[in-house]
């Protein structure tokens, strides 16, 4: 074996002598006419015998050559040299065509990326794809509210951990703020508290340091963190000596135990945890969350299954651990259960169907450009058809003629692939300045790896074979008479009717896009102009800010924040709420409302949304109040609990919303009496789509909240505002802790990141298909115009007028382009009714971006045809009717 | 002129490798040697006796030095490798087996010494 591959290895550098064969044969021949001589025949004839004997040489001496090892591949070097003489034969064309491709499949290539990167590349832990996501689940949720809580408290995580014999281990992991005291003051790192057989869980091996399995977790005394490896490089400048070292935290030390290898975020794909800290030891630092009651759901859990267990197994046991818990914990566990899904099923959603939609659409650009270089390679065969006919005429057989011309296409590809990689490389370099700025690093990891590669690759090659298979069978059928005739017959009408059904299947898609992208971009309008219940159009700062203290205090602190805001120069107004309206956390936490009458008991009531204000709140964000009053100074911690509703509230709970006097009660068992002291108009709260949905206020001073924002609106610019209120503050109050910062615009722009990214991916993709699809019609026209010359000039030999032939022209076009039209209309209701989510109410059919994008098709398809069809003018008949 | 037998694929490469198994010879000589033995029912043409000399070179079977014929002619001789005295081994063992289930399922089994 092995010296058979060294041989075949040694032919392969060396080469044989070329006339080493044509001696052996013709030593053979004289042996064979030697024989014959022997055997009694003359000279002559002899030799006349042994040469009818031999036969041709030439298909002997092409045998030989084939025997060699990779002969084959010397072929497929001809061809590419062939495939790229070609190129450089006609390089306008050529470049078209390459250009054409590369934005195709660089487009394809960068959305690719960027859905892997966010949606499908597997996690970086052991057996990703293996992993269970555990979700708490509320039965019979009323509430949009309700349900979107599936996270579960750290005391569930125990009881599923050492109840459920299907799960071999169940790991928890959950994101907070950790404060990190350096040289240059205060700062808030996000951390993942996991539980502490975490690492092991994950299978995940330090870069540095080393990571102690849970027993030894246990037994450590002082508390531990272990870093990634983008906080190890930014904050510790990439020092190995960071390990063993201790760092302040709030609350203490903490010793750096390890550094994570780059890439590594457990299950977080959106954001890169800066810290992980093991449950055991932030229970150091926070003694009483080893009490944390079971209702705190913030735990993220996650579980392998045992070997031979089944996920069917693993619901069963899990329901009957719910059924028991209910008994055990009413108030906590009553009618709730848990879910267990593979985690690759359980995440997604919303990306996935966005992700889809968006990759179907880059498909469809990609389409378009391969039918471009479709019609153009069929344009080129055409001008090659004698050369092409020679080579058949000269022995060619059609499989060899078919394998030249894809190994041209192949070359073709090559050379757009490679200048795809380079365009997809730039345009992912762009994107992290789009993602929006919500105060932690994103963590959003879109690169070219071999994932990439290889889906670019299988595009190329896609590619190939759909702008190839039609231009180089249609060619490779050419007979080799064709070579003989000084006039090429033309091209059957098929192939006409080929090229324009390319061109309308892309005025069709192209049509379809620019719908969407009209859609969306009026979508965005409608909820950028959209009330929602609030000034969100405002220049104001939003500061996350902690004060420490006891609850009386803390009133007086925000008061004086509030106070000192207002003295600012440039400061408008000032207020502190809990949150504002379309917090992180879609609608953020709840709190129970029992309606009039309404028996307390462990079921009882309605959770809606909340925010805790203070005094200046409405005015502070324009929410309208339209029956009562605000809340005001004299509602105190020691007065009577008085509350606000939105209209909605107001409405479910009486039936009118005349309310004002009435009385509500807060929680689920022994509930707390609030009057009802005003009713504002409804808002949005958490989704710009949702259907109007019941708000409660409550005054902040009657709640004694240690987190809250601090909203500061400002006549000027909010961005300059930022350093003069990060100092008074200081001043003011230094132990106020700034969690983030943030402009209302930005934060309003987080709410539409989604819609904005929608409309910028479709306008671009429209607007390069549109491009394509001009391109594609201009060629056509042009094409068919040439080919027409003859005819064209008998018909002015005729007496035609030029204008007759001009409109002719222009007419055929349109006709194609009308044709387009119609189909990309029903295309784009189809595709309007996939993104309905995205649309807001603006339905598919919308005339003003039908108008819009009708006048627009047009007006390209004229300026396409105005080339071909002036060219059409200048025919002279004379000349025309001479070349034949 | 009698018709050539048709020769089974990759007969041919068993028949040189045999008959180069006795001593070196050159293209001619194996033809010749092939035609005598065989009492002229398998006549090798040039045409397909190169390329599987070629072939049996290229796989490293035997092996070719220039050297003079009989007649003091340079002419070419071929030789059997050791790798290609293991593939005539191996083949020979596989012929063998497929004769012998050819001989039964046709009816005419006769005694295989082996």
């Amino acid at each position: 074996m092995i010296v058979e591959l060294l041989t075949r290895f040694r032919f392969l550098v060396l080469r044989r002598q070329p006339g080493e064969l044509d001696e052996e044969l013709s030593f053979h021949l004289e042996q064979s006419i030697a024989a014959k001589q022997a055997a009694g025949l003359n000279a002559a004839e002899a030799r006349r015998q042994a040469m009818i004997e031999f036969g041709g040489v030439e298909r002997t001496r092409e045998q030989c050559a084939k025997q060699r090892p990779g002969w084959w591949l010397n072929t497929a070097k001809r061809d590419v040299r062939h495939g790229v003489r070609l190129l450089r034969k006609s390089p306008g064309l050529m470049s078209v065509a390459v250009l054409t491709l590369a934005l195709g499949i660089g487009a394809n290539t960068a959305i690719f990326s960027l859905v892997d990167g966010a949606l499908l590349r597997p996690l970086p832990i052991a057996d990703p794809s293996h992993l269970v996501a555990i979700k708490s689940v509320k039965h019979h949720a009323a509430a949009d509210a309700e349900g979107a809580d599936s996270g579960s408290s750290y005391a569930e995580f125990s009881d599923i951990r050492q109840r459920v014999p299907a799960f071999s281990d169940v790991a928890a992991a959950d994101r907070r703020g950790m404060v990190f005291q350096t040289a240059d003051g205060l700062q808030l790192l996000l951390a993942e508290v996991v539980s502490d057989n975490y690492f092991t869980f994950m299978g995940v091996r330090p870069e540095i340091g080393r990571l102690p399995d849970e027993s030894e977790l246990h037994r450590i005394q002082s508390p531990i963190v272990v870093l990634s490896h983008g906080t190890w490089k930014r904050m510790f400048g990439g020092n190995p000596g960071v390990i063993g070292e201790n760092i302040k935290v709030k609350g203490g030390l903490a010793t750096v135990l390890a550094v994570l290898p780059a890439g590594f975020r457990g299950t977080e794909r959106m954001i890169d945890p800066q810290v992980y800290v093991p449950q055991s030891s932030w229970e150091m630092w926070a003694p009483d969350e080893r009490t944390t009651p079971r209702t705190v759901r913030e735990f993220e859990l996650y579980a392998r299954l045992r070997p031979g267990a089944t996920l069917n197994q693993a619901a069963g046991q899990l329901q009957a651990l719910s059924a028991d818990l209910a008994g055990k914990y009413p108030q906590a566990n009553s009618e709730r259960g848990f879910s267990a899904d593979w985690q690759t099923k359980a995440e997604g959603g919303g990306v996935q169907v966005l992700s889809i939609l968006v990759l179907a659409i880059a498909g469809a650009v990609l389409l378009i450009a391969c039918t471009n270089i479709a019609n153009l390679l069929l344009a080129l065969n055409d001008s090659r058809r004698r050369e092409i006919a020679m080579r058949a005429a000269l022995g060619a057989t059609r499989g060899m003629l078919l394998r030249q011309l894809v190994t041209e296409y192949a070359v073709l590809a090559a050379f757009g692939v490679a200048i795809a990689l380079v365009l997809a490389q730039r345009l992912i370099s762009l994107v992290p300045a789009l993602l929006p700025d919500i105060g932690y690093p994103l963590g959003f990891d879109f690169r070219i790896d071999h994932r990439v590669l290889a889906f670019t690759a299988a595009a190329g090659i896609l590619s190939v074979l759909i702008c190839g298979v039609i231009p180089a069978l249609s060619t490779s059928r050419t007979s080799p008479l064709d070579a003989m005739r000084t006039q090429m017959p033309r091209m059957g009408r098929l192939r006409m009717a080929t090229r324009k059904l390319f061109v309308v299947a892309q005025l069709a898609i192209s049509m379809a896009l620019l719908i969407a992208t009209g859609l969306l971009i009026t979508a965005l309008i409608h909820i950028e102009t959209m009330n929602l219940g609030f000034n969100s159009g405002q220049n104001a700062i939003l500061l996350g800010i902690g004060v420490g203290g006891k609850d009386t205090q803390r009133q007086a602190d925000f008061d004086a924040i509030v106070m000192r805001m207002k003295a600012l120069p440039g400061v408008k107004d000032a207020s502190v709420a809990r949150v504002v309206p379309f917090p992180e956390s879609g609608g953020g936490a709840t709190q129970v409302v029992l309606a009039p009458g309404e028996v307390p008991s462990e079921t009882a009531g309605t959770p809606v949304w909340f925010n805790s204000v203070d005094d200046g709140y409405f005015r502070v964000m324009n929410v309208p109040l339209v029956r009562g009053r605000a809340f005001g100074t004299q509602d105190t911690s020691a007065s009577r609990r008085v509350a606000i509703v939105n209209r909605t509230l107001a409405m479910k709970l009486f039936g009118t919303a005349d309310v004002v006097g009435r009385h509500l009660r807060l929680g689920r068992q022994g509930p707390i009496d609030a009057e009802i002291i005003g009713v504002t108009l409804d808002g949005k709260y958490a989704d710009l789509a949702e259907t109007p949905q019941p708000y409660l206020y409550l005054p902040i001073s009657q709640e004694g909240r240690s987190e809250v924002t601090l909203i500061v609106t400002t006549a000027g610019s909010a961005g300059e505002l930022l350093p003069v209120v990060r100092k008074a503050l200081q001043q003011t109050s230094p132990a106020t802790l700034i969690i983030n910062t943030q402009t209302l615009t930005d934060h309003m722009r987080f709410v539409t990141y989604p819609n904005r990214m929608a409309a910028w991916l479709m306008a671009s993709l429209g607007g390069l298909a549109l491009l394509l699809t001009t391109l594609g019609l201009y060629g056509v026209t042009a094409y068919s115009v040439s080919r027409r010359t003859h005819e064209i000039g008998i018909r002015m030999a005729l007496g035609a007028l030029r204008e007759a032939v001009f409109a002719r022209v222009l007419a055929d076009g349109l006709k194609l382009t009308a044709a387009g039209m119609a189909l990309g209309i029903c295309l784009a209701m189809l595709i309007g009714r996939g993104m309905s989510s995205l649309l807001y109410g603006v339905k598919p059919a919308d005339p003003v971006v039908l108008s819009v994008v009708v006048v627009l098709i047009l007006s390209t398809s004229f300026a396409a045809l105005i080339i071909p069809a002036k060219r059409a003018l200048r025919i002279d008949p004379v000349e025309a009717l001479r070349e034949e | 002129m009698p018709t050539p037998t048709d020769l089974l694929q990759g007969t041919l490469d068993l028949l040189i490798l045999q008959t180069l198994a006795m001593q070196p010879m050159h293209g001619w000589g194996v033809a010749q040697r092939i035609q005598q033995v065989s009492k002229d029912a398998l006549q090798i043409g040039q045409g397909s006796l190169y390329p599987a000399l070629y072939r049996l070179e290229y796989k490293g079977w035997i092996k070719s030095d220039w050297g003079s014929s009989e007649n003091n002619r340079r002419a070419k001789f071929y030789r059997l490798t050791a790798a290609g005295r293991k593939q005539l081994e191996t083949e020979l063992a596989s012929w063998d087996r497929l004769s012998c289930a050819i001989a039964l399922v046709l009816g005419r089994a006769v005694e295989v010494s082996s």
